[in-house]
């Protein structure tokens, strides 16, 4: 039986426009007449499970501890017994309740394999045996990969689990940013990890890599360097900022044009060597799909977050705006994920155009970018309503891919 | 003919491609990016009417 929502006070607050602007979604989001229109949420099928709260690097641009918000230091450093099983029976309640035909839940954190070996088989067992039997449950695991070993490997193919792997293209790039406490760089022992994981035995396993983009490096040899670990997919992941904390080195239509030298290095190749997320959404989009990311494109969100003390957050990159920003103010001990999908933050999420500012929904490609990815969207003071911080970018990078496909188009044509 | 066959006969109608046309892009990522937007877009839009309203 679907678990009754209850509304949560934020959706009913009133406001005077100027605040609800200011503030929007957290005040003013107008629920009653969305509803009235007939507008009803969609449930979500991906769950980020932070099963350790820590991490043995210290990354210079992590949202988790090195941003605006801090909460990490009061949340416990693995999920506890309890969470764990709770979170599982809210996540088995959805599924449920919506009949969801598969759910994704994302092993994470901190670093997730700090948790080891016994205790991700033991979160695994409990996951697959809460789910019910008609719906699929893919697993997934995002790492830093230092901790990455052979046995490891065993472990999460034995599971069954997918791997992503974080890192940033070649060495020194890398160790510039992701490195431990003590300034050590990491990528002897994540580039030894991804060679391990490229091997034929993990293919299976083998999810992708993420890359957070650095334009100070080369695109075409981090883009290489990251092609040579033979990834199924490729992940580019700008930098977390806002408005009111701006992207590192240069202005947005940089990291445009630095992403438009990887498309046409990847595009270019008659045997392409990898996939890279990012520009085939935008090809999607273009080609007038809808888009399974939730950095562009208008689809609805489909993720959740649930911390090691069992509060239920929203995307967690969100921890890069303001202290706080992720919050929902519920947990799995006291509610659904049905009551999540009414809270104000997801809802406006949900609701395509109707959440972004006046000058994206003018914007000739505001179907293609769908605003940009929220968090980059913040402003203090202003709320999320505004174009990306990195529009100027976006907007460089989808016309130049739309060029690129339509001139292959048209020539196709005049065959 | 599949189902996917006759939506792509119906894209390539929309661009004067060729079904065959299509089939020997000899571009894997364009083609692949075709057919799955063809699939999708099966109860949703068109697919290169789609790729011409958004620019």
């Amino acid at each position: 039986m679907r678990p009754r929502r209850r509304e949560t006070p934020l959706a009913s607050l009133p406001g005077s426009r100027q605040l609800s602007e200011r503030n929007w979604p957290a005040v003013g989001f107008d629920a009653v007449s969305l509803r009235g229109e007939g507008w009803t949420e969609r449930p979500f099928r991906q769950f980020v499970l932070k099963v350790n709260g820590r991490c043995n690097l210290s990354c210079t641009y992590c949202y988790v501890y090195e941003l605006a918000d801090q909460s990490w230091r009061d949340k416990p450093r693995i999920i506890s017994p309890n969470a764990l099983g709770q979170a599982a029976l809210r996540i088995a309640e959805h599924a449920a309740a919506h009949r969801l035909p598969v759910v994704e839940i994302i092993l994470h954190g901190g670093e997730p394999l700090l948790c080891g070996e016994s205790f991700i088989r033991s979160a695994v067992a409990l996951l697959r045996n809460a789910v019910p039997a008609e719906t699929g449950l893919s697993l997934r695991l995002q790492t830093n990969g230092t901790l990455l070993t052979q046995r490891m490997l065993a472990m999460l193919r034995e599971q069954d689990i997918k791997v992503g792997v974080s890192v940033d293209g070649t060495a020194q790039t890398h160790d510039a940013k992701r490195r431990y406490a003590n300034g050590r760089g990491s990528y002897h022992l994540v580039s030894a990890a991804l060679r391990r994981l490229a091997e034929e035995r993990y293919s299976a396993i083998y999810s992708g890599v993420l890359c957070t983009v650095d334009i100070s490096a080369d695109p075409i040899e981090t883009y290489e360097s990251l092609a040579a670990f033979s990834p199924p997919r490729v992940d580019f992941l700008l930098p977390h900022a806002n408005w009111s904390a701006l992207p590192p080195g240069a202005p947005a239509v940089r990291y445009g044009e630095w992403l438009s030298a990887v498309f046409d290095r990847w595009y270019g190749q008659r045997t392409p060597e990898t996939r890279v997320r990012l520009f085939e959404e935008i090809i999607h989009l273009l080609l007038g799909g809808h888009s399974s990311s939730e950095a562009i494109g208008l689809s609805p969100v489909a993720l959740i977050v649930i911390d090691t003390d069992g509060s239920i957050e929203q995307v967690d990159t969100l921890k890069s705006a303001f202290p706080g920003a992720p919050d929902t103010g519920m947990n799995v001990f006291t509610h659904s994920f049905d009551d999540v999908l009414g809270h104000p933050a997801i809802m406006a999420r949900q609701i395509g155009d109707k959440g972004l500012s006046d000058t994206c929904r003018a914007c000739p490609v505001v179907k293609i970018c769908g605003g940009g990815y929220y968090p980059h969207r913040y402003s203090q003071g202003e709320g999320f309503r505004n174009p990306s911080v990195y529009c100027e970018g976006l907007r460089y990078l989808i016309e130049h891919i739309a060029r690129r496909i339509r001139a292959d188009l048209r020539e196709r044509s005049a065959c | 003919m599949d189902e996917l066959d006759e939506f792509v006969t119906d894209l390539v109608d929309l661009t004067n491609v060729s079904l065959a046309d299509l089939r020997s892009l000899d571009h894997p990522i364009l083609t692949k990016a075709l057919l799955r937007a063809a699939e999708e877009a099966r109860d949703s839009v068109g697919v290169v009417a789609g790729f011409q309203a958004a620019i």
